[in-house]
């Protein structure tokens, strides 16, 4: 394996340097909010000693590096802030709703990517064919598709008009109760499976399909069209060519080497996929008020709830980075080209 | 202004799925600019009057994509919105790219200290999800169409910034630009006369195919209530006015959102076509299998 | 034959196999005894604290179920219904109220109710200094003169009837929570725990027997309530339910797809399209009240342009209030008449405006800008809140045909008071129009125009109105409100008229409520009242099968 502990101890360090620069970058947007934070804190019904209090406590006083300072204390200590809006620990709040988004997006990725290296490939052997084209038509629609619209558009044809599946949240109210569903791990899917509930499993998968077809549209798209150019460059290469006219079969080519050519760069173009596909849950949640991040960040937009926006912004980026970091990984690990 | 090469042209003829996302964007354009003199009914396209006997009603002859809540025509609307996604998007593609390109070229040319600076800072602005920083300023700074084209310019530059970095370094070191150096060209002169120019041309097409995606990300801002304001009918507002309705009045999110679609699809394949024409492997390809 | 035999024997049969099932279905079927009456109501937030002394907020949905106040108020026919208290009296200088408490209330622990009890309540309330002690400012001691009589004496005369009908802050509980808790005293911090753990310790008609605040309140039925053996009691009734549960359901149309399957028996709102559904289904009752919840907005009286009254009654002019309310709900609002709304005592029908843009262009003129307002004003509502951003897309398109311009700023409520707060240390920075909710706390007219007019008011007078004669019209009115109401009205009505001439701010609309439940929830029209926002009143339902 090409990668040197060096190269992972060094990555990590910029990935700890890149969190610090966003949470940077955010305190900078929480001075530019034009209302005195300290009125903010007390609410509407406070006395002057309460809001002399709270400017105070909230070092609104001291310099602005003193201010840096304590507001990188607090989130490194995983004091966040609270919520306006539901007046909860914004780090509770967000650590309750991630793993409803967790669900829905390691599902559409998984979808995603494997129905998307299939189709890639089969339009990439059919070059030029009908197949072909069909498959590029899609792969562009479904890569341009506004994801807010077509959840909504998903919505009103599947839930309101012909009522087969239901139009949001992550469970029936009466399916759980009936079936005495109780969330532990609150990845439901889990807690169905652990709870040995058939029915409310079913439910469960109901309520996720609609999000989860319009969350894969991104990556789905990416992943075709990237796996087409790619498997069709692949073919062109000479040793390719050369395995064909040797009589080798044809399952044996895509699978073996051309597969190989091509996963790599892909899970590198969904890694990269994976930041619009974050902003894709924040719509999709939202439209289907399933109560993930995505729909946390959603709402605080709504309401302009500043604490829970910039906490959960901060929040997807040290993932969003996290993730770059794995995908890094992974892609120098399958790819042996990568240099370092 | 925009030169299109004969060659390319015919590969895009010769191909009527690139072809038609050519006339697509092409119509894009044209509407967009002449917008405001080709409505029917201006003041409900601006927004200036409401007429609420006439409110949700489904398309018909009079009113093709209906009307919405408050009794104005979504056809009007929906050309009119084609010019502010055009105008924000252009603004943003192009001051993202002033920005990203004088960036990328101090820290590619310069290098050093200041270079490894400049990278870094663009590193910590790529750490960010593409779109959700551009929300969490939209937010801050309020609504508005340059706050909008803010917002989005500085999440954008970044990715400029560092793809014109990668492409200097690359440029800095080729045999040409050496023996510029050791015939005494000063520093300046090599920038202007051989890095600028040859490093422009992957940035600026890059910024092309982009356009697409600005369109998508302002309309994405407008939707969650932080890109333009009312009563402006950007497509990203309009589908959102719609969302409250969408049992009853179907129409209005649906038309704003078939025009944004078709749209973004134009650009799209219009990019793929640029991508295939330049890409020397694809251009050719005839067989595949053998 | 063989055949009519066959027939025969079939028919004998099936008759059998009926005879069977009759009997069978009789045997089984659950006899109403012994099945217990559950009501599901669902609330669209979540539930806050469990405090009865400092709860100002979601819980009051279900304290006046489990607590009960000394006195109860029925807004729309402005008379007192006995709670804990059968009479009262008050003196002629209005300082001296006596309350004489019913003798047979008891407390769920079974100990009587007595006067010490609402004291020790009313104190907590005020010592703790939260929620809606600054309502009981005026008291200024409470005296126990026996087990059950107890005297409030005051500062200054204030409607103290009015004040302990309170949803807020003025439950009595039982004393004994010091000892449940291992507290010292009432105000250590450990009762408040001991509440918010999720116990009661109140004397109503239902104990808290679930707390999970976030998803669900299970309310079961107190059979030694004194109310249940009261006959003609209107806050009860014998086929009340046994088990009254509080769902938590945050979304409108989640509400009315369980109500629809059956899994909640009264939804606390749907959508006004949903609600005209529902009408037309005889499986649902649709009860619509009036609510004291009104929408306002309060202009700038300290910023230019609107430091002119005049153009403040040109705005007043150009609103289009019928076309607001028809869009905003639906219809389901009233246009406002002043701010007092619609139904509650001291509002009065002549304080509306009517839309006359010519008029507006009058006094615009007048007032000495003829062609409009140059500066473009800033308008805020509270984002989310799609009635008011309808509201102000029609104020903005009406206004700009007078040549007045607006911008509109959906705000967290947070910003937007914190924005107007500005205004005290500089009018100009702050904005020009705001616009908000209303809703009273005691329910008087005072509420709304010393909150919001008068200049001491800090927190909510946020047009920064300073008027000294109305300032002394409403704190006379409010002096004699307990003693002699005819007066009282005659002077808040003569404070309504400066407003309207001055129009320092404008009623919108007045809010019409209303809940959706499925039929086998009767005498609902009676369990729902404006002075008690968002409560069902489960007491006085009665419960059919």
């Amino acid at each position: 394996m090409p990668i040197s502990t060096g190269y992972i101890i060094k990555r990590i360090i910029m990935l700890f340097l890149v969190v610090l620069g966003v949470l940077i970058i955010a305190f900078i947007i929480t001075r530019v909010i034009p209302a005195r934070p300290e009125l903010l804190w007390v609410g509407p019904r406070a006395t002057i000693e309460q809001i002399e209090k709270a400017r105070k406590e909230l070092h609104l006083d001291k310099p602005i590096y003193i201010q840096l300072y304590y507001y990188l204390k607090d989130f490194f200590s995983g004091n966040w802030g609270v919520s306006w809006r539901t007046r909860q620990p914004v780090l509770i709040d967000i650590l309750t709703y991630l793993p409803a988004t967790i669900e829905l997006a390691i599902t559409a990725f998984l979808l995603a990517f494997m129905l998307g290296i299939v189709l890639g490939i089969i339009a990439a052997i059919n070059y030029g064919k009908v197949v072909d084209r069909v498959i590029s038509v899609i792969s562009v629609i479904v890569a341009s598709t506004p994801v807010f619209w077509l959840g909504l558009m998903l919505q009103l044809i599947f839930s309101i008009w012909f009522k087969v599946l239901p139009g949001g949240m992550r469970i029936d109210t009466d399916v759980a109760i009936a079936t005495g569903f109780k969330p532990i791990t609150n990845f439901y899917i889990l807690d169905a499976l652990i709870q040995l509930n058939i029915s409310a499993l079913i439910n469960i998968i109901k309520h996720m399909i609609l999000p989860v077809a319009v969350l894969m549209m991104y990556p789905l798209g990416l992943t075709i069209r990237t796996t087409r150019s790619l498997a069709i460059e692949s073919l062109q290469e000479i040793y390719v060519k050369a395995l064909q006219v040797w009589g080798l079969p044809r399952r044996l080519i895509l699978y073996k080497y051309v597969l190989r050519n091509v996963i790599a760069p892909v899970i590198a173009a969904l890694g990269l996929s994976f930041g619009y596909t974050i902003t894709g849950a924040l719509m999709v949640e939202l439209v289907f008020v399933y109560p993930g991040i995505g729909y946390y960040i959603g709402m605080a937009l709504l309401s302009f709830d500043y604490p829970a926006i910039l906490g959960g912004i901060v929040f997807v980026a040290m993932i969003y980075s996290l993730t770059n970091l794995v995908v890094d990984i992974i892609h120098a690990w399958i790819d042996p080209r990568v240099k370092f | 202004m925009i030169i299109i090469p004969r060659d390319f042209l015919k590969f895009l003829t010769e191909r009527p799925l690139y072809f038609t996302g050519f006339i697509i964007v092409l119509v894009f354009i044209v509407v967009g600019s002449i917008a405001p003199y080709i409505l029917t009914k201006p003041e409900d396209a601006w927004g200036l009057t409401y007429d609420l006997e006439n409110a949700f009603k489904s398309p018909s002859i009079e009113h093709l994509f209906g009307t919405d809540a408050l009794g104005r025509d979504m056809l009007n609307r929906v050309i009119l919105g084609s010019r502010y996604s055009l105008v924000i998007a252009l603004s943003v593609v192009f001051l993202s790219l002033a920005i990203g390109i004088i960036v990328g070229l101090v820290a590619g040319y310069i290098g050093g200290a200041i270079g490894t600076i400049l990278m870094r800072v663009t590193d910590m602005f790529l750490a960010y999800p593409p779109l959700l920083l551009a929300i969490a300023l939209a937010a801050v700074l309020g609504r508005g169409i340059i706050t909008t084209i803010v917002a989005l310019a500085v999440t954008w530059w970044p990715w400029y910034a560092r793809l014109m970095y990668v492409t200097v370094n690359s440029i800095k070191s080729a045999p040409y630009v050496e023996a510029a150096k050791v015939i005494g060209l000063s520093r300046w002169a090599i920038m202007a006369r051989y890095i600028v120019p040859n490093s422009l041309t992957p940035v600026v097409t890059q910024a092309m195919l982009d356009i697409g995606s600005a369109i998508l990300e302002a309309a994405s801002l407008s939707f969650l209530g932080v890109g333009v304001p009312p009563p402006i009918p950007e497509w990203g507002r309009l589908i959102s006015e719609g969302w409250q309705y969408i049992g009853k009045a179907y129409w209005i999110s649906l038309f704003p959102g078939i025009a944004l679609l078709l749209t973004v699809i134009g650009f799209n394949l219009l990019g793929d076509a640029i991508k295939e024409y330049m890409n020397p492997r694809l251009r050719n390809v005839t067989q595949v299998m053998v | 034959m063989a055949l009519s035999s066959r027939v025969l024997a079939v028919i004998v049969v099936v008759i059998a196999v009926i005879i069977v099932g009759v009997v069978l279905g009789v045997i089984l079927r659950p006899t109403p005894a012994t099945a217990k009456r559950v009501v599901v109501y669902a609330s669209l937030s979540e539930m806050t604290t469990a405090d009865p002394s400092t709860e100002f907020s979601n819980s009051i949905l279900w304290l006046p179920l489990v607590y009960e106040t000394l006195l109860w108020y029925d807004p729309i026919n402005n008379k007192f219904i006995p709670g804990l208290a059968v009479n009262y009296t008050v003196s002629s200088d209005g300082l001296v109220w006596t309350f004489y408490l019913r003798k047979n209330a008891v407390f769920h622990d079974g100990a009587p109710v007595t006067a010490q009890s609402v004291k020790i309540s009313i104190e907590r309330t005020i010592s703790l200094g939260q929620g809606a002690a600054y309502v009981l400012e005026p008291i200024d001691r409470i005296e126990v003169v026996d087990d059950y009589t107890i005297k409030f004496y005051l500062k200054y005369p204030v409607p103290l009837n009015k004040m302990l009908a309170m949803p807020y802050g003025v439950y009595t509980f039982s004393p004994k929570v010091v000892e449940y808790a291992g507290a010292k005293n009432y105000t250590d911090p450990k009762v408040a725990e001991w509440f918010n753990s999720g116990r009661d310790a109140g004397s109503g008609p239902y104990k808290l027997v679930k707390w999970d605040p976030e998803n669900e309140i299970v309310l079961e039925k107190f059979t030694n309530w004194w109310g249940w053996k009261e006959t003609g009691y209107p806050l009860a009734n014998p086929n009340a339910p046994d088990v009254f549960i509080v769902k938590i359901v945050k979304d409108a149309v989640t509400q009315a797809t369980l109500l629809k399957a059956g899994q909640i028996d009264i939804a606390q709102y749907v959508s006004p399209e949903e609600l005209e559904n529902f009408k037309k289904d005889s499986n649902y009752v649709v009860v619509i009240k009036p609510s004291y919840q009104n929408l306002v907005i309060l202009l700038n009286t300290k910023k230019s342009p609107l430091n002119n009254p005049l153009i403040r009654k040109a705005i007043a002019y150009a609103i289009p209030y019928e076309d607001i309310v028809k869009t905003a709900r639906a219809g389901y609002a009233r246009v406002a008449s002043g701010v007092i709304p619609y139904g509650m005592w001291g509002h009065f029908e002549d304080f509306k405006y009517e839309y006359n843009l010519t008029l507006a262009k009058q006094l615009l003129a007048e007032a000495g800008y003829p062609n409009g307002i140059d500066r473009t004003l800033v308008l805020t509502y509270t984002a989310g809140d799609i009635y008011e951003q309808r509201t102000s897309e029609l104020i903005k398109i009406s206004l700009a045909k007078i040549g007045i311009n607006i911008e509109i700023k959906p705000m967290s409520w947070e910003e937007q008071w914190a924005l107007a707060q500005k205004g005290w240390e500089d009018p100009n920075a702050a904005q020009d129009i705001l616009m908000f909710y209303w809703w009273p706390d005691i329910l008087s007219p005072i509420t709304y125009l010393y909150n919001m007019f008068h200049s001491k008011s800090k927190s909510f007078n946020l047009c920064y109105y300073e008027n000294p004669d109305f300032e002394k019209l409403i704190e006379e009115a409010y002096k004699f409100e307990g003693i002699d109401p005819n007066k009282a009205l005659e002077l808040y009505r003569k404070a309504q008229e400066i407003l309207y001439r001055d129009a320092p701010g404008i009623g919108l609309w007045d809010m019409v409520e209303y809940r959706v439940a499925k039929n086998r929830v009767g005498n609902l029209e009676n369990s729902i009242s404006p002075a008690y926002p968002t409560v069902v009143f489960a007491q006085a339902l009665s419960i059919k099968g």
